[in-house]
């Protein structure tokens, strides 16, 4: 029986060449029309996890790019403004200079005085600054705003419209201010620094009696106030606003002296203008401070730009290569697969014109 | 004048043994493509007379009386038929595994967009985004919205893998669904096999053998071995009388004319049961349980463990076991996955010193999330175990203005019983939303501890890795057994199917045969007349 062939075995195994070549022929087209290797995990079950796991880390870099994308964005913002605010202490500071120099009449520092009062609301509404709907200066207390210019009061406790004081309203420097977003696994940068930090405050109210209501008045009958803190350019604004106004104050006393003032009481009150302006002068060195340390906290962010922009490039080039390798095991060599796919097709060919000749021979058609 | 008449009547017996022989080639070409069938071949034998002859050459010729048919024979090949019938029953087996495995697989097609992969990793992307505005109503729904797809495609994976569970061996619970698995198909249809080869091992009984009928007979009976072998590795007997006894691990099925045993299924539930009743320690994990019920009455409760072969056996093996990778042992890593999502995001929603955003009194305030213990995720089932099928959203978080309840803010040193220990205005604090994202890479949580302490990404590359080299190594096994069945099956063909030339030839000799038993029949028809002639 060895040897012996029988038709239906035949014609069993050219039906399975045929769908073999078929087959071929198929996943060829397949890949030829989507331009992969792999289409589905069962193409190739062990590069598919590769792939997976390469898509995934590509979807982090985008994310930890647009990350990037943010804290340069918020970062360039905050450094602008802290510019900004520079420029208004040096102006407070020119301001201060002119004015401790003794020269300037009453009128003038009257002027200098209602100047100061713009810069410090501009200063203020610049501290202020809502970026993207959150204060920015206001540590994680995003919602509130960071500063409140503080007035005072009258001798009955009512307000006016004098500026006593810059209250800070952001998270404390030793809490937990820091807004951060995420650059790579685990690795979270700061986007934020508190207006505490960089500007400082001076907080101050008003003495009350018992009461509550009721202001405690120093021997003058002026209201009293206690301050609760002062500290950058904020307490340098305020410091030289008090001494302006007491520098005025001065000078009106001075000119309302009357005719018959001893020669004691004027040189008394020549010492205090002097004494005034000596206060003035005083505070020079504290707005250099001030501005110096609005300076570092300004390279700070630049290094931090700087960290970022070599962080993208990093991020890129692992972009570049996770997409390079993911391309190298999912993407088809067209030249390759077309040559593959034409001698599929004709081996397909082959095997049906085969086929159908074997299985149209038979003695029958010799009888 | 005798030798011209037993002439005539050798030539007639030619003719109608000739005849006989055109028709069983003409069988075989109406057959030649009939499943099963095996060519029969006629053989023919010389007849001669039992008498004393001697020397006598004339003595000798008388002697001949022409040709009979000895038999007709059907090509067997008993060897590859046993080894065909294991082979095909490994087969049916291992196609059974790869087609779950396939299945199970293509849930977890990510290239092709499944999602659970892409959930995960826009859940953390939601994540990502509320941390950097913590407290924009969008970027709130857009987290819920994250961790809703992500319940969502955890629930249809696990209702796919449950649903192509059911399909094949039941729920485990009700009958009803039992009945309508694959598995009662398969049972149903052994029943009806077992009963065919009864039958037909009684008609082998009654036909003569070396006959067309017993031929076919045969030929039915093997085909019912074979399709019997596909469901399981039953082991056969086949006598000499032709009948064939079945039996399946040491119990016999069917012993010649009579079926002595058949089978029947119960449910995980019914044999649990079973097993309390009768005071036995159940240690069956399977949905369905397969029992024999012998004719005196007694009944096998669980033969699983006979079930190693054959589709019924890939059936259990892919469906039913807690043995590699498999859809009980996928769902329940789906589950251990879920249960640690779970695990992990709520114990950072609803720890101390978590806070959420309190917005009812106009101005956005922190409020404490610990006292709140608004879980983000539960089950939808009112039960108390996280699964795959059942994890769910907190309705209160999805319910109007629930989205506030996300606790956003966390403070490390907060103490309640110290107010100054929490910036109650600080609705900007994202800090445990930064823990939350810190879960991609710091699984050193007790709640990692189910999943091995690696991260939740990387659990389910682990099952979709365990899944697709499952897939790898069973089409392998799959593709190897189908290549020894098809050479068996060709080789089967070649030896026992029907050749469309060799039958042409064999009519054409026959017919030659015929034509020329017939034209020595009209010679001695024309001698005889000579003689008749003669007397006249």
């Amino acid at each position: 029986m060895i040897g012996r062939v029988s038709s239906s075995a035949i014609n069993s195994a050219l039906v399975g060449h045929i769908q073999n070549n078929y087959l071929d022929y198929a996943k060829l087209t397949e890949q030829l029309s989507t331009g992969k290797k792999i289409n589905s995990i069962l193409d190739d079950t062990l590069q598919s996890v590769n792939i997976i796991n390469s898509n995934r880390q590509l979807g982090k870099i985008d994310l930890w790019s647009a990350n990037i994308g943010s804290l340069t964005n918020e970062i360039t913002q905050s450094s602008e403004t802290i510019d900004l605010i520079m420029e208004k202490g040096q102006r407070a500071k020119d301001l201060a200079t002119s004015a401790a120099n003794g020269t300037s009449t009453k009128d003038n520092l009257k002027a200098t005085l209602s100047e100061l009062d713009k810069i410090i609301e501009s200063v203020v509404d610049m501290a202020n600054t809502n970026y993207n709907g959150s204060y920015i200066y206001s540590g994680t207390n995003t919602k509130t705003p960071p500063y409140s210019i503080q007035y005072g009061i009258d001798a009955d406790g009512n307000p006016t419209d004098e500026i006593i004081g810059i209250k800070y309203n952001g998270t404390a420097i030793d809490g937990d201010w820091k807004r951060q977003l995420e650059i790579s696994d685990g690795v979270f940068e700061t986007a934020n620094v508190t207006g505490m930090e960089a500007f400082g405050e001076c907080d101050v109210e008003p003495v009350y009696q018992a009461d509550g209501v009721t202001p405690v008045l120093d021997a003058d009958g002026n209201p009293t106030y206690t301050e609760n803190s002062n500290s950058g350019i904020m307490g340098d604004l305020i410091d030289f606003r008090n001494a302006l106004s007491d520098t005025i104050k001065k000078l009106e006393e001075q000119e309302n002296l009357p005719d018959n003032a001893t020669q004691a009481e004027k040189e008394a009150i020549g010492a205090e203008i002097k004494a005034c302006y000596d206060s003035i002068n005083g505070l020079l060195d504290g707005f250099d401070d001030s501005i110096s340390k609005m300076t570092v906290v300004n390279s700070e962010f630049g290094t931090e730009v700087n960290k970022l922009e070599m962080s993208t490039e990093s991020l890129t080039t692992s972009k570049n290569n996770l997409k390079e390798y993911i391309s190298g095991i999912q993407d088809l060599d067209i030249t390759e697969a077309v040559s593959q796919w034409y001698s599929t097709q004709y081996a397909y060919q082959a095997s049906m014109q085969t086929a159908t000749s074997i299985m149209s021979m038979s003695l029958l058609n010799y009888m | 004048m005798g030798g011209l008449l037993s002439t005539i009547g050798l030539s007639s017996s030619a003719l109608g043994v000739n005849q006989t022989a055109i028709s069983v080639v003409s069988n075989n070409i109406a057959n030649m493509n009939t499943e099963g069938y095996s060519k029969q071949k006629v053989n023919l034998g010389a007849l001669f007379l039992d008498l004393p002859i001697g020397n006598n050459a004339a003595n000798q010729a008388k002697t001949n009386c022409g040709v009979e048919i000895i038999n007709i024979q059907r090509y067997t090949t008993t060897f590859i038929g046993s080894y065909y019938r294991d082979q095909l029953s490994e087969q049916s087996y291992l196609n059974k595994q790869e087609e779950a495995i396939t299945n199970i697989a293509n849930m977890f097609d990510e290239l092709k967009g499944q999602g659970l992969d892409t959930a995960i990793e826009d859940f953390y992307a939601a994540l990502d985004n509320l941390n950097q505005y913590p407290t924009d109503m969008s970027a709130r729904i857009n987290f819920l919205d994250a961790a809703s797809t992500l319940t969502t495609s955890m629930n249809k994976t696990s209702a796919n893998l449950t649903y192509l569970q059911t399909l094949s061996v039941g729920d485990g619970v009700s009958f009803e669904s039992l009945e309508n698995s694959e598995i009662y198909t398969s049972i149903k249809a052994i029943n009806q096999g077992l009963e065919d080869l009864a039958n037909v091992n009684n008609m082998i009984l009654r036909s003569q053998t070396g006959t067309l009928e017993n031929n076919s007979l045969l030929d039915k009976r093997d085909q019912i071995l074979n399709e019997l072998s596909k469901y399981a590795n039953f082991k056969t007997d086949i006598l000499d009388n032709g009948t064939v006894n079945l039996s399946l691990g040491g119990t016999r099925l069917v012993g010649g004319t009579k079926v002595l045993a058949t089978f029947d299924a119960q449910t995980a539930t019914q044999y649990d049961e079973y097993c309390q009743r009768n005071g036995i320690d159940n240690t069956n994990e399977s949905n369905a349980v397969i029992m024999l019920k012998k004719d005196n009455g007694t009944i096998l409760q669980n033969i699983n463990n006979r079930m190693t072969s054959g589709s019924v056996g890939g059936i259990l093996n892919s469906y039913s076991t807690e043995d590699g990778v498999n859809v009980n042992t996928v769902l329940k890593n789906l589950d251990t996955l879920a249960q640690t999502i779970a695990d992990v995001f709520n114990e950072l929603q609803t720890r101390e010193g978590a806070f959420y955003i309190d917005t009812t009194g106009g101005t956005p305030q922190l409020s404490n999330a610990n006292l709140e213990n608004y879980e983000i995720f539960v089950t939808n089932d009112g039960t108390t175990e996280i699964t795959a099928a059942n994890i769910s959203i907190n309705g209160l978080l999805t319910a109007d203005g629930g989205y506030n309840f996300i606790a956003t803010a966390y403070f490390e040193n907060y103490d309640p019983l110290d107010p100054d220990s929490v910036d109650l205005n600080a609705v900007g604090n994202a800090d445990n939303i930064i823990a939350m994202i810190n879960t991609k890479t710091d699984n050193t949580s007790a709640a990692f501890n189910n999943i091995g302490n690696i991260s939740l990404s990387d659990y389910y590359s682990g099952i979709i890795g365990k899944v697709t080299s499952a897939v790898t190594a069973k089409t392998n096994e799959s593709d190897a057994q189908d290549a020894i069945v098809t050479s068996l099956d060709t080789q089967t063909k070649e030896q026992t199917g029907v050749d469309l030339n060799e039958e042409l030839t064999d009519l054409v000799k026959f017919q030659t045969a015929y034509s020329a038993s017939a034209r020595v029949f009209t010679t001695c028809n024309t001698l005889l007349d000579t003689l008749v002639n003669l007397g006249l």
